[in-house]
């Protein structure tokens, strides 16, 4: 190759750099989700068969004993679905009596994870669901034991979730045991693998014991009430003695995670019953 | 013929990359097979292969693993024009070239990327310096086993679409 065409093709890609690097955020996400959308039949087929592989090394016998061990879940869940029923059939009839509104419920769909660590930099996992499935920024991703994150980034097909134990991550939450809110904030993972969390800002007169529940408080707008996040593990007084910190230990094995489900909206509430009663309520005592 | 090799190897790479385990004592380093390949461009084929394949693999890097656009483009082609300007100094085509540039280019690649997210608040300064220590040391240890081979497949690759040279046994 000649000094000529080296110093054109050395100059090219230097433009070229400089266009990348300055690209507008619309036409990088435009670009990131062709990509992502190209590959993810691919990632999915491929990822598909990496678990059914290791799935199949672990032996008949290993699966056998998974097997019976769901039919036992199972059955323990289906006994507790229809206790569950009948306390809600129980719930709706007092809220209709005492005139209290039904509560909004919440419209969820489950997504696989394709990929775990995205780039190695973030502890974030891609899913195998996207815009095309109704799936959009900043949606709260949870498990069948408690929060897992939000949504970050999402193309036609697939979409990242953050976990919560990412550093960037905050949370607004509080103690399900008592009215004390905080911030939990990730705090990467341990040298030895375990992810870790923090919850700031707690009042300093709160009595909060290894153990206790930590849920999403409802605030900040991104995050519904009530989603499990952690369980406390051990408390500290902050050095200024203002506010108290715990360190969480997350509900969610975010190590082992295969499955999951993206809050997508909260479903209206149901047609107020409630308010015809209360009308008649007011009717009787006047 | 080129092009097609470079573009299926750097497809190839990335979605190896992408799908592979990750280790907490290595930092969460991912195997870096597309720099693998970058490199194997700048010791052994012309400059426009090289590039191409730094801007080609730095995009398809960027996209995949959520990192800002143009970061890994840069990375890479600064990495390869570096490893160029050094490959007839030493000596070229050898086990231990190819493992000690492949060292040096995972762990420089490494800390100039945390530096780009360092810089512009892209999460970099989230990172302990025990975390960023750890991936830099992972890198650098899969380099060194991967470079190698890498580059040895690729070279049989190109050999075999006849993009270079049969070797003749003497």
């Amino acid at each position: 190759m000649s000094l000529k065409q080296s110093i054109g093709s050395l100059l090219a890609v230097g433009l070229l750099l400089i266009v990348l690097l300055n690209c507008p955020p619309a036409t990088c996400a435009r670009l990131y989700g062709g990509v992502r959308d190209a590959l993810s039949p691919l990632v999915a087929f491929l990822s598909d068969t990496c678990s059914s592989c290791w799935r199949a090394s672990r032996g008949s016998r290993v699966l056998a004993a998974d097997n019976s061990r769901m039919a036992v879940e199972i059955s323990r869940l289906r006994t507790e679905v229809r206790q569950l029923k009948s306390l809600e059939r129980e719930n709706a009839e007092l809220r209709h009596l005492l005139g209290v509104e039904a509560r909004a419920g919440v419209r969820l769909i489950a997504a696989q994870v394709t990929t775990r660590a995205i780039g190695g930099w973030w502890q974030m996992a891609r899913l195998d669901k996207g815009l095309s499935d109704g799936v959009a920024h900043d949606l709260p991703v949870i498990s069948a034991e408690g929060l897992v994150g939000r949504i970050v980034d999402v193309s036609a097909y697939t979409a990242d979730v953050l976990f919560l134990v990412d550093p960037s991550s905050k949370v607004s939450a509080k103690l399900s045991r008592m009215d004390a809110f905080g911030i939990v904030r990730g705090q990467g993972v341990s040298l030895l693998g375990d992810p870790l969390c923090r919850m700031d800002f707690i009042i300093k007169d709160a009595a909060i014991l290894p153990g206790d529940e930590v849920v999403s408080s409802g605030l900040g707008g991104v995050y519904p009430a009530g989603l499990v996040i952690g369980y406390v593990e051990k408390v500290y007084l902050d050095r200024s003695g203002l506010y108290q910190y715990a360190d969480i230990v997350p509900a969610v094995d975010l190590r082992s995670l295969g499955f999951v489900f993206i809050i997508l909206s909260e479903r209206p509430a149901g047609p107020g019953k409630a308010a015809p009663a209360r009308e008649e309520q007011e009717r009787k005592r006047l | 013929m080129n092009i097609i090799v470079m573009g299926l190897a750097l497809m190839g790479a990335v979605l190896v990359e992408m799908l592979c385990p990750v280790w907490v004592f290595m930092g969460q380093a991912k195997p870096p097979l597309v720099m693998s390949v970058v490199l194997y461009y700048a010791l052994n084929r012309p400059l426009a292969l090289m590039l191409g394949a730094a801007v080609l693999g730095g995009v398809l890097n960027d996209s995949i693993n959520a990192l800002p656009l143009g970061y890994s483009a840069l990375c890479l082609a600064g990495i390869g024009l570096a490893a160029r300007s050094y490959r007839d100094v030493v000596f070229s085509g050898r086990w231990i070239t190819h493992m000690v540039f492949g060292a040096l280019a995972g762990v420089g690649m490494t800390l100039v990327l945390y530096g780009l997210l360092w810089l512009t608040d892209g999460g970099g300064r989230e990172m302990s310096g025990i975390w960023v220590s750890l991936k830099v040391l992972g890198v650098g240890v899969y380099s060194v086993v991967l470079v190698p081979l890498v580059c040895r497949a690729m070279e049989q690759l190109d050999r075999m679409v006849g993009n270079m040279g049969m070797v003749v046994s003497e």
